[in-house]
């Protein structure tokens, strides 16, 4: 059986360049995910962490991204996400402003609230 | 709090005037969030000459704040998750509420969290049986803190016993506080 997915458009209090730092590259969408997903561990527990799976499925513009995670571990991401207070210590909130079971309108929430520009990936 | 199609209506107070950052409730999925100072009348119970008719207090002396309660006080916000069973009687009889704040919450990281959600269980615990009238709020100094709807239903379903009476107490601000 196919395994259901919620996504999740986070904001964050800082800007993603600065929370990469030197790790900055071109490849920004993958180590964006792997620092999330090393926080995400952290605050979550091996246990929930398996339980949630969470990946970073789109990065929209400097502060705003999706995390899709497995339906299962959504409500622990959700509060995963909040409880996360400092990456690579600089102070910050991530605020998850929407959730939806498909990725499509999420975007289009994005667009029509936050973006007049096409959202990128 | 229900609105006229029957769907239910979230409310937060903010310690901070988000109306001068363009913070938008309706974005974060509130119906309303109130400004301490500006809708409600928050106090330190331990200033004086103040008019503490209708306002909430705070302050971590709870004989300081009963006799604020008795001065006409109709409310108190909590500054931390200590259980003082003598103090929670004292609301209960004398119909006051209480604002359980989570900024310490997500403050705090670690063994302090996790004492804190211990802590605020217990609390909780007791002031349901207690029948004392409460909601849970971030009430945050900064702006970037001041978290969604579904942060604030998730984390205080951390800490109930059963996830509908989590809902009950973050959507009742506006009743309790008698702002109709």
């Amino acid at each position: 059986m196919r395994e259901k997915h919620r996504y999740i458009l986070v904001r964050s209090s800082e800007s993603i360049k600065a929370l990469l730092g030197s790790g900055y590259t071109a490849d920004t969408g993958k180590e964006f995910s792997k620092l999330i997903n090393r926080y995400m561990l952290f605050e979550l527990g091996d246990v929930h962490y398996s339980d949630s799976n969470p990946q970073v499925a789109a990065i929209l513009d400097d502060k705003t991204f999706i995390l899709k995670v497995l339906l299962k571990g959504f409500k622990d991401s959700v509060v995963g996400l909040a409880f996360i207070n400092k990456v690579n210590n600089i102070p910050i909130s991530f605020i998850t402003l929407k959730s939806s079971g498909t990725i499509k309108s999420i975007k289009e929430y994005y667009k029509s609230r936050f973006a007049e520009l096409p959202a990128q990936n | 709090m229900k609105d006229n199609t029957g769907v239910l209506l979230y409310y937060d107070l903010a310690n901070f005037d988000y109306t001068l950052l363009g913070i938008s409730p309706n974005d974060l999925g509130f119906s309303q969030i109130f400004r301490a100072g500006v809708d409600i009348k928050v106090l330190d119970a331990a200033s004086n000459n103040e008019d503490y008719s209708g306002s909430v207090v705070y302050n971590s002396n709870t004989s300081k704040l009963m006799s604020r309660m008795r001065e006409g006080a109709k409310g108190v916000l909590l500054t931390d998750y200590v259980l003082d069973k003598k103090f929670i009687q004292f609301l209960s009889q004398n119909k006051n509420f209480l604002l359980l704040p989570i900024n310490k919450l997500i403050s705090d990281s670690g063994f302090s969290r996790q004492r804190d959600l211990l802590f605020m269980r217990k609390l909780i615990r007791y002031l349901e049986s207690s029948r004392v009238e409460f909601s849970i709020i971030t009430f945050t100094d900064d702006p970037a803190h001041q978290y969604s709807r579904m942060q604030l239903l998730y984390i205080s379903q951390l800490v109930f016993a059963n996830p509908e009476h989590a809902k009950a107490h973050v959507t009742n601000l506006k009743s309790i506080i008698g702002d109709e």
